[in-house]
């Protein structure tokens, strides 16, 4: 719940105070000074209290959870993937988390050790009152979201090349600033990945036109994933849509 | 022998398939808000369902239990 200092009004987001500036119904990260707003605008601009007083939980209160993260310091850049990064492209289908890629800002210690533990993003999370799991996921407001750090130089360059989006839920909440990964680059994690969802959403995406196929194809390449996508395509049974052989 | 004459479903498919293009071409926030409706109303059937599995998994592993010599 957002809460006021006494010498200073200043927004701060669950709890905690927070560079984030929400600005005509929007939020997107801004790296200045947040501006001074009463305590009523605070509640009505954060979303966490409708009008008829009832706690709004949902995707935009997530993704402002962890935009606020990011402002914060707390991770890199991160973008969303998975189930709900396809929507922006394609049919959607129900899912059961939220996808989230990220990268860690380099700090001192981390340069040292070069390892990656999520140790101080569960930590800034559970001081906000988010801590409980559900299968692999953290619950953010409703949403059990799934962190996971770049793994992969192909998940490298899908967070260095995800499209800024803003995303409108509902007039009455306003929009929400955030990060989608590439079409193309979906569908490559998606045939890295493997699973049998995983392979469906390839071909929901070929069906519906909604992948770039000379920029797949190049990714393909430049991935070293062209065995496994001529696998898929005769696991399928459909005529390479990228004519990867008949490349040099 | 009579010959079974079934209706031709084609028109129904095409019309399927055209609403599917149609809710693809909406917005992210269209979409994240049919998902999110529908998550509200598959939560009481995914209630049911994990419930089903946990007392499978309790019940298979009161059977093994069972199986199992004891050790003493």
């Amino acid at each position: 719940m957002a809460i006021v200092s006494s010498d200073e009004q200043v927004a701060i987001f669950a709890g905690k105070r927070s560079d984030w500036c929400a600005q005509e119904g929007s939020s997107r990260p801004r790296h200045r000074r947040p501006r001074r707003i009463g305590p009523a605008a605070i509640l009505r601009i954060e979303g966490f209290v409708h009008a008829s007083g009832a706690r709004q939980m949902g995707m935009k209160q997530t993704l402002e959870v962890i935009n606020a993260m990011e402002a914060d310091g707390i991770i890199g850049r991160y973008a969303i993937g998975g189930a709900v990064a396809a929507y922006n492209y394609i049919e959607p289908t129900v899912t059961d988390d939220l996808d989230i890629l990220l990268s860690f800002r380099e700090t001192a210690d981390r340069s040292k050790s070069k390892l990656i533990t999520l140790s101080p993003l569960f930590a800034y999370l559970k001081a906000k009152g988010y801590q409980e799991h559900r299968k692999e996921g953290l619950i953010i407001e409703g949403w059990p979201v799934q962190f996971l750090p770049v793994a992969s130089d192909l998940d490298a360059e899908a967070l260095a090349q995800a499209q800024e989006v803003e995303i409108q839920i509902n007039e009455a909440e306003g929009a929400v600033w955030t990060r989608i990964l590439r079409a193309e680059h979906l569908v490559a994690i998606c045939l890295r990945v493997g699973r049998p969802r995983d392979l469906i959403r390839i071909t929901q995406f070929l069906e519906e036109d909604a992948v770039d196929l000379s920029a797949l194809s190049e990714l393909l390449r430049r991935h070293h994933l062209k065995e496994v996508w001529q696998a898929f395509c005769n696991r399928i049974g459909i005529a390479d849509p990228c004519h990867i052989q008949r490349e040099p | 022998m009579s010959q079974i004459i079934y209706p031709d479903v084609s028109n129904i498919l095409a019309r399927k398939k055209e609403g599917r293009r149609e809710i693809s071409r909406r917005s992210l926030g269209e979409k994240i808000a049919m998902v999110e409706a529908m998550r509200e109303r598959l939560a009481p059937l995914k209630r049911i369902r994990e419930e089903r599995r946990a007392n499978q998994k309790s019940a298979a592993l009161n059977l093994s239990n069972k199986a199992a010599p004891s050790s003493s």
